[in-house]
Parts: structure tokens; sequence; C-alpha cells
């Protein structure tokens, strides 16, 4: 009963933070990912996702699994960390809990939860290496764990950074050599022909890759550092790795290592969580960094508490759904024009196809939506919708 | 006793399925992957053809007003590339199917052909 009632609040905290997520609107990645459109990632996660495209409140729905997901994954973390101490267990459960990551990143519908998810299940494999009872399970499990390291990889591409586990895992499974290389190699080879048949990922790939190289190297080692510290609100960042550092974790040090050039190369604000798994992993491997089990969490949750009234916390709408929502209420068929650089966040909101401002293209509009200037629209039988953030034209 | 030399068949069964399951999903993986590349290979294989098929396009999308995201090359034949165009939207997204001629960079619906 009690951990019934654990678990009812520790959904209630999800459902909360997915709530705050969709009062704004959808992202530009969350809307790639809710429409299927096919770029960067691999059409696993995205493709499931689509399927309930058609159903009311999809977008919440999938923000409430999302968050939902991250947060009750600390029921893993417990089982991750059943040799500890229940006031250690406790103390890891609140870490998880109150990391910045988890609170900032649940109700985000984007692949790096699941990618950190994905992370948690291997650095539990990995971890669970150290029980008697590996040898029976290793061999019994193995084709399950090539099956979910390609299942990741066609979630996410950066799945690949947890690379180094997964050789861990397959090392100590202790399996047939070329059985084990097949296993991790073949799926990395999928990934990269998948790339090699999407002209556009490939593209977007070459883009995200290079688009820091204009920044000095200190920034990045900067922005990389403090993307380590908000991950685990910084006492489990700190322990996460002292841990991993003294028990000589070297597979999750490795995969450590790749977050951090990861994050160097192709920062976005939504990659930190990526260090959340390595960094339990890290504290379960020695409990000793929780010696001060108690002080440790009151530190998490004063910082958990600090950062969020700290963060710009956004209560409003997005400009596409507002402008959206007026324009999906015109009866008149036809495309909407959008002048200037926009997000699929555009797309999602619209009930219309949605096409960019070209002047020969009016004949065709019912909308226009001017978010840079888009000469010839007034001439051109719209008239202006007024107390709107953008300038929209509406035909007459 | 008779009970648990089954258990230990079932789960002998289960690991020798499980890397059946493994590699029935990489090759149907592989499969699908490599008839993409197999409609793309011209664009490897002809860096003249690559060029000319990114520029024809983007000019293509810029005049149509289409976001490069919803187009699919389809095929590759001659001086034609066959494109699909589909705007994604909640909903049904409506598409359309272009041939686009490469040496003149004129745009015919499909059906025309």
């Amino acid at each position: 009963m009690r951990r019934f009632l654990v678990l009812i609040g520790i959904e209630g905290y999800a459902v909360l933070l997915a709530l705050y997520r969709g009062l704004g609107g959808v992202h530009t990645d969350e809307a790639k990912y809710l429409l299927d459109i096919p770029y960067p990632h691999p059409p696993l996660a995205r493709f499931i996702l689509n399927l309930t495209e058609s159903l009311p409140y999809n977008e919440l729905r999938w923000r409430i699994i999302f968050a939902s997901l991250l947060v009750q994954a600390v029921w893993l973390v417990v089982c991750m960390a059943k040799k500890m101490s229940p006031e250690n267990r406790l103390t890891l459960c609140g870490l998880w809990i109150f990391s910045a990551s988890v609170m900032f990143q649940s109700g985000t519908i984007m692949m790096a939860v699941l990618t950190a998810l994905q992370g948690l299940i291997f650095v539990w494999l990995l971890l669970d290496a150290g029980n008697t009872k590996y040898e029976i399970r290793n061999t019994n499990i193995a084709g399950w764990v090539a099956l979910f390291w390609l299942a990741s990889l066609f979630t996410a591409y950066q799945a690949v950074l947890y690379l180094p586990i997964v050789i861990a895992i397959f090392w100590k499974a202790k399996i047939n050599p070329i059985h084990s290389v097949l296993a991790i190699g073949i799926p990395i080879l999928l990934a990269a022909m998948y790339v090699a048949s999407n002209p556009l990922a490939a593209a977007s790939f070459i883009k995200a890759g290079g688009q820091n190289t204009g920044l000095p190297l200190f920034d990045l080692i900067q922005v990389s550092l403090m993307s380590w510290l908000w991950a685990g609100s910084a006492v489990l960042s700190v322990a996460g790795l002292i841990g991993m550092l003294k028990s000589k974790q070297w597979a999750m040090l490795f995969s450590f290592v790749l977050v951090f050039a990861f994050h160097i190369t192709s920062y976005r604000a939504y990659y930190p969580i990526l260090f959340l798994p390595l960094l339990v992993g890290g504290v379960i491997a020695c409990p000793w960094v929780l010696r001060k089990s108690a002080l440790l969490l009151a530190m998490q949750i004063v910082i958990a508490v600090y950062v969020f009234a700290h963060t710009e916390l956004a209560f409003y709408e997005t400009g596409a759904r507002t402008v959206m929502r007026q324009v999906n209420q015109l009866p008149r068929q036809g495309t909407v024009l959008i002048a200037g650089g926009f997000g699929h966040g555009w797309q999602y909101e619209s009930r219309s196809p949605i096409l960019r401002y070209r002047p020969s293209l009016l004949s065709k509009a019912k909308a226009v939506v001017c978010l840079e200037e888009c000469p010839g629209v007034s001439g051109y039988g719209f008239y202006q919708i007024e107390n709107i953030p953008q300038e929209v034209w509406i035909r007459k | 006793m008779e009970l648990h030399n089954e258990q230990i068949l079932r789960m002998e069964n289960l690991k020798h399925k499980q890397w059946h399951i493994f590699w029935i999903t990489t090759l149907v993986v592989a499969f699908a992957i490599l008839l993409r590349l197999w409609i793309l290979l011209p664009l490897y294989t002809d860096l003249t053809m690559r060029n000319r098929t990114q520029a024809l396009i983007q000019a293509t999308a810029k005049r149509e007003g289409w976001l490069l995201s919803g187009l699919r090359i389809e095929r590759i034949e001659g001086d034609s590339i066959r494109l699909l165009y589909r705007s994604y939207i909640r909903g049904e997204d409506p598409q359309s199917c272009h041939n686009l001629h490469t040496s003149t960079g004129k745009l015919t619906p499909c059906d025309d052909s």
C-alpha cells in the first residue's frame, strides 16, 4: 500500500511537469517527432509517436507518457541500488527525482529523454554483471540486449554515446566474440546506412556537427561543464563522477567522455540528460560517495528549489499556437504561406498545408503569416487581423 | 523434476529464439535501407548528377514554396527524378507526386506522364 501511494505521488509529480511543459506549445523538434518528419533521427520512436496523431490530446498524452517514464524510472534506480542500505537507496532516489535534467526535461517529447532511459538500462545491465547469477543470466539475454541496442540506435543516434557500456556488457557476457562483434557492430552499420539513405538526415548531421566550430574551445568546455552540473543538480553530478572514478568503471567513464565531447561539438539545451544514467551508475558502483547521504539529499533539494526559482518559467503559448488557432477557424480551403524562418511547430499547429511565402503562391493561399516582410500581400485581396502577436493576413 | 526440465528446455528455446529475432530484424531493416540506397545510387556514383540534383531540388522547392523536409526522391530515371512532396500537418498529410526533368528543370505532375 505504501509503495502504491509513493507511485501515485510520483506520478502526480510527473503529470504536473508534463502539464507545465504543455502550456507553451510544441517545440520544433517535438513537432518533428509528433508529425513523423523523417529527419534527423531514425524512424522507430517517431513512427510510434505518429500512430496516435489523429487522437485528441495527442501532444499532452505523449508529454505525460515521457514524463512518467522519466520520473517512474526511479523504480529502476531502486532496483539497481538493491545492495545499498535503505537510507542510501532513498537518497539516490531523491537525487534522481530532484535532478535538474529530470525536472526540466520531463514532459518534453524529445528523443534525448528516451536515449537517457535506454542508457540507464544499459548501465543497469552493466552493473548487474557483478551479481553471482550473472553467469546464467547474461547468456540468456545477450540476444535481447543486441535487439535493444538496435532499437536504441534506431530511436536516436545519440545512443552510440553508450557504446563503451554496451561493449562492456557483451565482454562480460562471455559469448562467442564474433557474435559479440556482429551484435554490436551491425546495428551501428545499419544506423550509418540509414543516414546515407536519407540525405536530409545526413545534411542535418553535418550541420549539427559543425554548429559550434566558430566558438572558442574554452566557451565550449564551460558550456559542457555547466551541462554536466545541470544534469544532476550539481550534487548527483559530482557524486556520480567521483563514484565512476573511484570504482574505476572504465566503460562508464569512456561514455562520460563521449557525452562530454558530444556536448562540445553539438550542444543543445536538451542533451544534459544524457549524463544522468552515467551519474546514477557512478553512485551505485561506489556507494561510498553517499556516506553523508542526508546532507547530500538536503543539498540536492535546496539546489533543485534554487534552480526552479531562478528559471524563467514560460506560462504563455507560442506565437504559432495563437496564430494557427485563428487561422484554423477559417472555413476556406487553401494553404497557409509563411514569410521568414519558422519551425515545425507551425506545421503541428496547422490544419492546412504550409508553404514558404512566394508572391506567386498568393492565389492558392487562405492566410499569410509575415514573420518578416512579405511584399505584395496587401494588394492581393487580403486583410490583416488585429490583436495578434504576428502580422497575419486573411483572404477577404 | 519433470517441470524443472521443461522450464530449462523452454529457456534454451528462448535463448536461441532471441538471436533469431535479432537476425531477422536486422535483415528486414537492412533490406529496407538497401532498397532506399539502390534508388539513390546514381547520386552516390555520379558527382555531376548529385550536384545538379541538389541544385535543382533546392531551386524547385524555393519556387514552389515547399519545405525541404517534405520532399522525398522516389525514383531517378534517365533525365527525370520522381519527387513526392508531403505537407506534414496534424491529421492526414496531403501528398503530391511530381516529375522533375534534370535537363530543363521543368516540374510536371506524375499523372501527366
